[in-house]
């Protein structure tokens, strides 16, 4: 399995100094990898400790470094969830 | 057609009932030629909460009898009926998957931990006095309920029923309330929220949590939302997730509905038939999902005070349609048989709920193993074997037959 989806992969190339919200996989600390990462320039919003993942902001440049990172296994996009009744 | 026999008898005696400016629910009826009907509705003035049906040239309303005359005037209005209230409420919802029996039976959910993990919890509501045990707000806007979402499928988990005198009860009446607001009074959310609001309730140590939210595309249950799910259940916690109403389309589940260990609920109507719009597998990875189907259709239950989502029934009720009503149903029973037998795990309830599910004749990728029967599931009566059923078997390829026979089911009224 990627570490990235190749669209969204594209979509930070094309756009490198916008912000996107993403949720990123990691092993090791995840103190450790939250300090590391917010030191990479991304905005750390919150740590989960059920599946050792961070989710963050960050530029499509910050973006695209980050899954050179050998202990960033996977990254994927914040999506939008939604209520399903109405 | 004349204009005098466009509107609906009862919505004749209606309109002489109705102030000028107050609005009725009306379903207006357009001419089958009619091409574009969106927004329609909210550009005549005194309408409002217009909503397109998509099988038929239909649209539900809200208008002022000034808005409804100048509709009556429209050549492609054909007819105009007024909204009238059905038959399923929660009060029958119920009874077709036998929760009342349980009930009598002396298994009211008490003291199980539910979460209900949405648009937040109206906390003065009467039908949760004294057992909400805890609240959280995840999106900075304030524990309250300000869309209506969250309270409804409270309400089916486990409202007491006390502003009906007990008619609008839900599954599991005595269980605990968790509420963790991880959606907008918008009903949307990230799902990072929702994955706060997930491991929040884990740090609760609740039994149950219910998710009637969803991404939109189909998943392959490799998604954080659903991975975090699958988590929850294999820290012990009993996970039931919306299967999502993209249907009658196979491959419509996605996230989190596509996780493996949780329970996939998709919607079935009260005649016992799954819902048109309830989602299909199999999932991207094509596994079979739902895992089970349970009522959904036209759910009346808690209301939360100034919202008017749904079709509002009064001050303290409203109702509505989806997988978000089938889900909390599945989760109170869930609460039930962990009163009943506390020691099952996870993958024990969902075996449990799938092995004693009534069979109606769909093919697993519509209705799971069928539609869930709270009684036969507390006596542990299913003639079907247990099987734990996480998902992970590959569809047996024949999901995409049985959609023909979905699109002939239209919405009953």
């Amino acid at each position: 399995m990627p570490k990235v989806d190749p669209g969204l992969r594209q979509e930070w190339k094309d756009a490198e100094r916008k912000q996107f919200s993403l949720v990123v996989r990691v092993t090791g600390d995840l103190d450790t990898r939250s300090e590391t990462l917010s030191d990479l320039g991304c905005q750390v919003k919150r740590a989960f400790r059920l599946t050792n993942s961070i989710s963050l902001r960050c530029t499509g440049a910050t973006a695209l470094t980050l899954t050179r990172r050998p202990w960033i296994t996977r990254v994927e996009r914040d999506s939008i969830v939604k209520a399903l009744g109405s | 057609m004349s204009n005098a026999r466009k509107l609906s008898d009862e919505l004749l005696v209606s309109l002489g009932r109705t102030a000028t400016d107050s609005q009725l629910p009306v379903i207006v009826r357009y001419s089958p030629d009619r091409v574009v009907m969106r927004h329609r509705g909210p550009s005549i003035r005194g309408v409002s909460e217009s909503y397109n049906f998509r099988l038929a040239p239909l649209t539900h309303m809200h208008a002022t009898p000034e808005a409804i005359r100048t509709l009556e005037e429209d050549p492609e209005v054909l007819r105009i009926y007024r909204d009238m209230p059905v038959r399923a409420f929660m009060d029958s919802a119920g009874p077709i998957v036998h929760a009342p029996q349980v009930l009598d039976l002396g298994w009211d959910g008490s003291g199980v931990r539910v979460a209900i993990i949405d648009t937040g919890i109206d906390t003065d509501h009467p039908d949760f006095a004294g057992r909400i045990a805890q609240t959280v707000d995840l999106v900075g806007e304030g524990p309250v309920d300000e869309n209506g979402h969250g309270t409804h499928c409270a309400g089916i988990a486990l409202g007491s029923g006390t502003a009906s005198d007990g008619r609008f009860r839900g599954v599991a009446p005595g269980a605990l309330l968790y509420s963790a607001k991880a959606l907008h009074r918008d009903g949307q959310g990230m799902m990072s929220d929702v994955m706060a609001g997930i491991e929040w309730a884990v740090e609760q140590q609740v039994q149950v949590i219910s998710l009637s939210l969803g991404g939109s595309g189909s998943s392959d249950g490799h998604d954080a939302l659903s991975e975090m799910c699958d988590a929850a259940v294999e820290s012990g916690v009993v996970v039931c997730v919306a299967a999502g109403n993209d249907g009658p389309g196979s491959f419509t589940i996605g996230a989190p509905g596509a996780a493996r260990l949780v329970i996939t609920v998709g919607a079935s109507t009260d005649e016992d038939t799954v819902a048109s719009f309830s989602s299909r597998g199999p999932t991207a990875d094509n596994r079979v999902k739902p895992d089970v189907v349970a009522p959904g259709h036209l759910i009346t239950a808690t209301r939360a005070a100034r919202t008017s989502l749904g079709m509002p029934q009064d001050g303290y009720y409203t109702e509505c349609s989806g997988t978000s009503m089938a889900t909390p149903l599945v989760a109170g029973l869930c609460a039930l048989l962990l009163q009943k037998e506390p020691v099952l795990t996870p993958a024990q309830v969902k075996a449990r709920l799938m092995s004693t599910a009534v069979d109606l004749d769909e093919h697993p990728c519509v209705q799971g193993q069928g539609r869930v029967d709270a009684l036969k599931a507390i006596e542990n009566t299913g003639d079907a074997p247990e099987d734990p059923g996480e998902g992970g078997s590959p569809s047996r390829g024949g999901c995409l037959v049985p959609m023909l026979g979905v699109f002939t089911r239209m919405r009953k009224k």
